[in-house]
């Protein structure tokens, strides 16, 4: 049943494509300025997700055997991890509001987390060898179909698609629409194709509200100390099987 | 470091990667189709592409620098790669470990003027196999050691312990900030150790946490060579660092795409939780195959593993099992 969600929210992605694609391309649409995210029925709670909640993902085994094995602990003994970004597989679906920049040559996504800048290219430059650097928002480039703003990356690096373990693969290819409705109101639909981790196409969808006035709040990244729990020779992980945090979530819904 | 070289054989200098027992037949590689293609990575520092391995290239004034140089068949075209770049002389050619793969353009190169630079080990072994004396490094070592060349700092660094071979070592290029690693780090496959060239998979562990502990302290980067954790505390963290808008070390891996200290850590993570399962699974009395069919890679074969070649899941599981079961 929720597979055959998603293979209708992956229609409904495609649809929009194929409509685009059937229109005369249009000049772009002005999508600048500050955008809040308008919160929806499926976000998480504040303060992420509980372990084991992944429902509406559609994992494959090996996805899930990384989900399970996730201790959230990783992230207070590796000093590295502490103001890591989120990658494209999470952060534009953050609570954090967004500010959207266009130029000639490209348009600048500034997210919260981090205060990172992403980059969509609207020159016409192919991607990158498959051999370049990866990073967290990848490589993207975008068109204007009809009033919609088809962005594509790759060249993502590992991450995770939301706040408890679950993984996307640097295989993963993303394909993002925006459409602005109306003054106020713009609609995001992203899939997600990772070759390494889903089952079928993660489609994931956000709206945003402009807010003329809008302020980009700070985001405070100290580094912590360093907690010794045996160096870098152990990383904190849940054997297979072994994971306490599971009992009792629903979490083979999507096994194969 | 192991310098027991007498079960060294030819096939180990045709990129043979020994896991345990012996080694499948090798698909020959097609020369006449493969091409090698430059890219830049920053400052003085291409990577050169092609054949599934990587080599990494400094140009400028005082010349050309290459290290690892691929298989023998394949000397011209990156002979003409390089000079795509650079008309200057390839005056030094550094091998990262002994493997044919890296080291069969050695004898062509140098025959060519280019000075053959590697870990002694390298030398040893590769004399122990009957390499011809032109493909043997005349430079060799058995610490860091510096290059000053094209205006910056280029040391090559021994690994700190035996991983994919015991005669391992990492290139960094000061100036550039960029990192070659060879083989003991890859983005194509699980880390393999050839076992019978003194390689061991765990020590992948050490080695690339100071490929991690390398990379954090570049920036800082003095006269030190980053093995002791801690020992620059006012480095700055390399993630950190990219999310900040500084610069990161950028790193070459044998094979498989250009990558940074992110992506090495979870390299790292990926071998050490692995190596986990097998070793908990082991002290609790499980029998090797009954470790294997619980698949204590699930998580990472998809990425990582195969079924056929020389690398395959089940080698890797093999080759941690065998070490963490001597160390019982």
């Amino acid at each position: 049943m929720r597979s055959a969600d998603h293979r209708s929210l992956v229609g409904v992605a495609a649809s929009l494509a194929a409509l685009s694609v059937a229109l005369p391309a249009r000049a772009e649409v002005d999508i600048s300025g500050f955008w809040q995210r308008i919160r929806h029925e499926w976000e998480q709670p504040e303060g992420g997700p509980e372990l084991g909640d992944y429902s509406l993902y559609p994992l494959n085994e090996e996805a899930l055997s990384r989900a399970h094995a996730y201790d959230p602990a990783i992230d207070e003994v590796q000093q590295q991890r502490q103001c890591w970004p989120h990658s494209i597989g999470y952060a534009m679906f953050s609570l954090a509001p967004m500010q959207i920049r266009q130029e000639p040559d490209r348009i600048i996504f500034r997210v919260m987390a981090n205060e990172a800048l992403r980059t969509v290219w609207m020159d016409g430059r192919p991607h990158p060898p498959e051999y370049a650097l990866h990073t967290w928002y990848g490589f993207s480039t975008g068109e204007w179909v009809d009033n919609t703003l088809v962005v594509t990356t790759s060249h993502v690096k590992e991450g995770h698609v939301r706040r408890n373990g679950v993984p996307h693969s640097d295989q993963i290819k993303v394909t993002e629409y925006f459409t602005r409705h109306g003054e106020n109101l713009l609609t995001m639909v992203a899939v997600f194709d990772d070759p390494i981790y889903l089952s079928e196409p993660l489609v994931r969808h956000m709206s945003f509200r402009y807010d003329p006035n809008g302020v980009m709040p700070e985001y405070p990244c100290e580094e912590r100390e360093l907690v010794e729990l045996g160096g870098a020779q152990l990383i904190p992980h849940f054997l297979p099987g072994e994971n306490p945090f599971l009992e009792g979530a629903n979490v083979d819904y999507f096994r194969e | 470091m192991s310098r027991t070289s007498a079960s060294a054989s030819a096939p180990a200098l045709a990129g043979a990667i020994l896991l345990l027992g012996p080694l499948p037949a090798r698909p020959q590689t097609d020369f006449s189709a493969v091409e090698i293609e430059p890219y830049h990575v920053s400052g003085n520092v291409y990577m050169l592409v092609g054949a599934g391995r990587n080599m990494a290239v400094s140009v400028g004034d005082d010349g050309v620098l290459l290290v690892d140089d691929q298989f023998a068949p394949l000397t011209e075209k990156i002979v003409a790669a390089i000079r795509t770049l650079s008309d200057e002389p390839i005056k030094y050619v550094i091998n990262t470990h002994l493997h044919g793969d890296h080291t069969g353009g050695n004898a062509n190169l140098a025959a060519r003027g280019a000075v053959i630079v590697a870990h002694e080990n390298v030398r040893v072994r590769m004399t122990a196999a009957d390499s011809p004396e032109g493909a043997l490094p005349v430079l060799t070592f058995s610490g860091p050691v510096t290059l000053h060349f094209n205006g910056e700092e280029i040391s090559v660094i021994p690994a700190v312990a035996p991983a994919h071979t015991d005669g391992d070592s990492f290139v960094y290029f000061r100036g550039s900030n960029v990192l070659h690693t060879g083989d003991v780090y890859v983005t194509t496959s699980f880390p393999g150790a050839d076992t019978a060239n003194g390689g061991k998979i765990l020590g992948h562990v050490d080695v690339l946490n100071q490929i991690l502990e390398l990379s954090q302290t570049a920036a800082g980067f003095l006269s030190g060579f980053g093995n002791a954790p801690g020992a620059y505390p006012e480095r700055p963290v390399g993630a950190l660092g990219r999310a900040h808008g500084r610069t990161d070390t950028l790193i070459i891996p044998g094979h498989g795409r250009l990558s940074d200290e992110v992506d090495v850590l979870d390299f790292r993570n990926m071998l050490v939780i692995i190596r986990d399962r097998v070793q908990v699974w082991a002290e609790r009395g499980m029998t090797l195959e009954e470790i294997i069919a619980a698949r204590p890679a699930l998580g990472w074969q998809a990425r990582y593993g195969s079924e056929t070649g020389p690398r395959t899941t089940r080698r890797f599981i093999e080759a941690i099992h065998a070490e963490v079961t001597a160390e019982q």
